[in-house]
């Protein structure tokens, strides 16, 4: 969005992307010029809180989300641990299967 | 009068054990039998060692906890008292007589889970009344299906313990027999 010089006046355009281009629409100068100025700066900063109050609700998620992941770490390790020291084995992350007497020791 | 413990030599004591165990947790969610054998040791000679998982537990649970209901309002307060007794409802369901542990540290993990859950499909919510666009509303969704996908893996970690760790009861007349653990 910018005031382009065009001889001896200034022209209001507002630019936007079609088809992956990007296409410059003349909106004018004077008054229609200030009032679609004012009209997106407005519109950028409505789009820039929502966009910071999603990635501060990203961020907070994220946070939370560490302490359950580091809890659902150890539980399924101390699971894993309890499972083999009575007897349990798994192949290639199968069911939990006795261990037969024959590999008892292994 | 006995002398007082060298308190770095404690801190030292407590990071060696820490970094020890995360070195056995990693090792054992990559497969390494070994690394289990010894946890399960570890953590029968030391039972304080399940100070730390407490203390992980009450960090899952407190993370959400602040996520949802994050400022000291009235409002606040009534819902953190409201999710505090629904956290317990739940506790007390998924509780049995003579709960191991490591049970106690499955079933906060599906509380932990839960409110994960409860977060993510109402932010999902309220992005579908917002009209969110559509790469919100994918994130939204995909950050749902995960929350639900750990839930269900909690519940099933507590559903094997419950099968395959508790000890098996034959009744014969009128005796109780626990013929396995």
């Amino acid at each position: 969005m910018a005031w382009e010089r065009r001889g001896d006046q200034t022209y209001y355009y507002r630019s936007r992307k079609i088809g992956g281009r990007v296409v410059k629409e003349y909106i004018g100068g004077g008054l229609a010029g200030t009032l679609a100025e004012r009209e997106d700066a407005m519109r950028r900063r409505t789009r820039d809180a929502e966009r910071a109050a999603l990635q501060a609700d990203r961020d907070a998620f994220n946070a939370a989300t560490v302490a359950h992941e580091e809890l659902s770490r150890a539980a399924d390790a101390l699971l894993t641990a309890a499972l083999i020291a009575a007897g349990y084995h798994r192949h290639d992350r199968g069911p939990w299967r006795k261990r037969h007497a024959s590999q008892a020791g292994q | 009068m006995p002398a007082k413990p060298d308190s770095k030599a404690v801190a030292t004591t407590r990071a060696d054990m820490e970094a020890r165990l995360d070195e056995l947790l990693r090792g054992i969610n990559a497969g390494n039998e070994r690394a289990a054998k010894e946890l399960h040791e570890y953590c029968r000679a030391m039972p304080a060692l399940w100070d730390h998982f407490v203390g992980l537990e009450s960090s899952a649970l407190d993370s959400w906890k602040k996520l949802i209901c994050p400022e000291a309002t009235n409002r606040g307060a009534f819902t953190r008292d409201h999710m505090d007794a629904e956290l317990d409802k739940r506790r007390k369901a998924l509780c049995a007589d003579g709960d191991s542990q490591l049970e106690t540290l499955l079933i906060n993990r599906i509380l932990s889970a839960w409110m994960q859950v409860m977060y993510a499909d109402a932010s999902y919510a309220q992005m579908q009344r917002q009209d969110g666009t559509f790469a919100r509303m994918e994130y939204a969704q995909k950050r749902l299906d995960r929350a639900q996908r750990q839930l269900l893996r909690a519940i099933q970690a507590l559903a094997t313990v419950r099968r395959l760790l508790r000890p098996v009861q034959v009744n014969i007349g009128q005796n109780q027999i626990n013929v396995a653990q």
